[in-house]
């Protein structure tokens, strides 16, 4: 589990390095030729998209992301416990819900492409699925697992 | 409002008080209303994704996050803070000082609050509380509030998105933010001066004047920055984004190869940060997209001008309400979320009663800061507290004068909207 942790993290800096390189190479070649490639601000969108995605699906655990300390803390640890699995289970049921349309609306997308690169906007957008997948592996760990709750 | 829109609020809601993740609530609220309107469900990725591949200028966010970043990592925030400590240490309650000092000169570097207080703002925690100088609450209150400067003065990602919702000028925005900024500065160092004295904090020993030119020469490159960054951006060179990138990269090569701070590991773990960083924003930014599309297929922009019309107010009675209604969100709920919903509901508003959306921009994101740092929801006390173990109770007592002093100040900005627009009309702005 560790090891697969840190290939995740690893994979995340991947990713920012390729948004970040993309956006570098855009202002070299604006000065060096005058007029930005049209492909690296393309890259970028699309590495910013498996950024966001691929970080929050592999390396951002559900308690990273941020929430509201208004309500819950003021119950005792067990009643703490059942409300935070409440609201994730009303969670889960929200990502799996959607689950079959997403994937259809990304199988569609296989058809189109993107301007530039010319590469299959459902391969592009494809991270979004292991995303929505994840949000819902990772909110029914939460809830059979036990352990404190997360306060802050 | 239909019956599906009122689920949607009701599972967003019911979601965020359940304490879960408020992005992931927003999106799980948008499926509840297309779900129950008989839609796509496939509809809420397709805005998603349709909308992060056509919003280049928010690209910057995950940028000026990984510069923050870099310099914090990069021993640049240590050398800023030597150079305020020449500056305006010597003064009593010279400590709290040099911190106000140092999060204007890191806030011309970043565009992140948070990033202020978990960079310099520890460094100066760290040294205000070495032997019990400082109470630490105090030392922690101060970085907190000075944390928000980091947003006014540019660059800005708060502004940035404002900018991207409301289609005003990034350059002119970062502009008007530069006075109000400078003035949230002048507003806290006097309260430190007033604190110190009634307080009797201690005074340090004063850097002596023949040292200057070593420390400055010490800072001298990180100094340079905000030229770069803020130059390349009004000389046209470069965009908003491209000129966040340039930033990371110019933090990136004194890291690296002027002061040696960062080898490959620490790289790597700074852009894992910076990914994770990235993805818990952009997924409140994700969420904002759907609930957005709820909003305008429900017609509720529209609803929300009609109702703003029958009122009848004026500039300043919409920017009053407008305020209010900010304060107030701004203590539960996420500064994205705010900024990426609720603002473009009053932007046609604004419009609509003359009031300049430059003007209103500014004045919502300083309103924003104050929700940092009030409770229940204020990022900055959460993070400040998680980091160095103070109870928020404790801080948010040393804050009061700070959090008064801002609001005093977010009343100033509303009568006197040229203290906003006179820099960027300056440069050329024109409504």
């Amino acid at each position: 589990m560790e090891t697969l942790k840190r290939w995740a993290d690893l994979v995340g800096a991947g990713l920012f390095a390729v948004l970040f390189l993309a956006l570098v190479l855009q202002v070299v070649r604006r000065f060096v030729f005058g007029v930005p490639a049209a492909w690296t601000e393309e890259l970028a969108a699309i590495a910013f998209i498996w950024v966001i995605f691929w970080g929050a699906a592999f390396t951002l655990p559900l308690e990273a992301h941020a929430a509201v300390d208004i309500f819950v803390p003021r119950f005792g640890p067990s009643a703490r416990r059942a409300l935070y699995a409440l609201g994730l289970a009303a969670l889960a049921i929200g990502f799996l819900w959607a689950l079959p349309g997403t994937a259809d609306y990304l199988s569609f997308m296989l058809r189109e492409r993107t301007p530039v690169l010319g590469w299959p906007l459902g391969v592009v957008y494809s991270v979004f699925l292991a995303f929505a997948v994840m949000v819902i592996v990772r909110c029914l760990a939460g809830i059979v697992r036990r352990g404190p709750p997360p306060v802050k | 409002m239909s019956f599906a829109l009122w689920l949607m609020l009701a599972v967003f809601a019911g979601i965020v008080m359940l304490r879960g993740p408020i992005g992931l609530a927003m999106i799980a609220g948008g499926v509840a209303y297309l779900g129950s309107s008989g839609q796509d469900l496939g509809l809420a990725a397709e805005q998603i994704l349709n909308s992060l591949l056509g919003s280049f200028v928010l690209i910057a966010v995950p940028m000026f996050i990984f510069a923050a970043n870099v310099m914090n990592a990069g021993t640049i925030s240590e050398r800023i803070f030597a150079f305020a400590h020449a500056l305006v240490g010597r003064f009593r309650g010279g400590l709290a000082q040099v911190n106000v000092v140092a999060s204007v000169i890191f806030s011309g570097m970043s565009g992140s609050a948070i990033a202020d207080a978990v960079g310099p703002g520890m460094v100066e925690i760290e040294v205000m509380s070495k032997n019990g100088r400082y109470p630490r609450a105090f030392a922690v209150a101060v970085s907190a509030a000075s944390a928000t400067i980091g947003p006014i003065i540019p660059p800005s990602i708060p502004m940035l998105l404002y900018a991207l919702v409301s289609g005003t000028s990034v350059g002119a925005l970062f502009l008007g933010g530069v006075v109000p900024g400078l003035a949230m500065a002048a507003a806290m160092m006097l309260i430190i001066a007033w604190v110190a004295r009634r307080r009797n904090f201690p005074l340090e020993a004063p850097v002596s004047w023949r040292e200057f030119p070593r420390i400055l020469a010490r800072s001298f490159l990180p100094l340079l920055m905000p030229l770069v960054l803020l130059g390349g951006i009004y000389s046209g060179a470069f965009t908003a984004t491209e000129a966040a990138a340039v930033a990371a990269l110019y933090a990136l090569a004194l890291a690296i190869f002027v002061y040696r701070a960062l080898d490959w590991r620490g790289l790597a773990a700074i852009l894992a940060d910076s990914t994770r960083a990235t993805a818990m924003v952009g997924v409140i930014i994700c969420g904002a997209f759907v609930f957005n599309y709820a909003l305008a297929a429900e017609q509720v922009p529209a609803r929300v001008a009609d109702w703003f019309t029958a009122l009848e107010l004026g500039p300043l009675g919409f920017l009053a309400v407008a305020n209010l209604v900010f304060l107030t969100l701004g203590c539960v709920l996420d500064t994205t979320c705010l900024l990426l919903v609720l603002v473009p509901l009053l932007v046609p508003v604004a419009r609509a009663v003359g009031v300049d959306l430059v003007h209103f921009g500014v004045v919502i994101v300083v309103n924003m800061m104050i929700g940092l740092l009030t409770p229940p929801y204020g990022v900055l006390l959460f993070v400040l507290s998680g980091l160095t173990g103070t109870p928020v109770r404790t801080i948010v007592r040393e804050l009061a004068p700070f959090i008064l002093a801002l609001a005093a100040l977010l009343v100033l900005l509303v009568l006197a909207p040229s203290l906003v627009l006179a820099l960027p009309r300056l440069a050329g702005y024109a409504p």
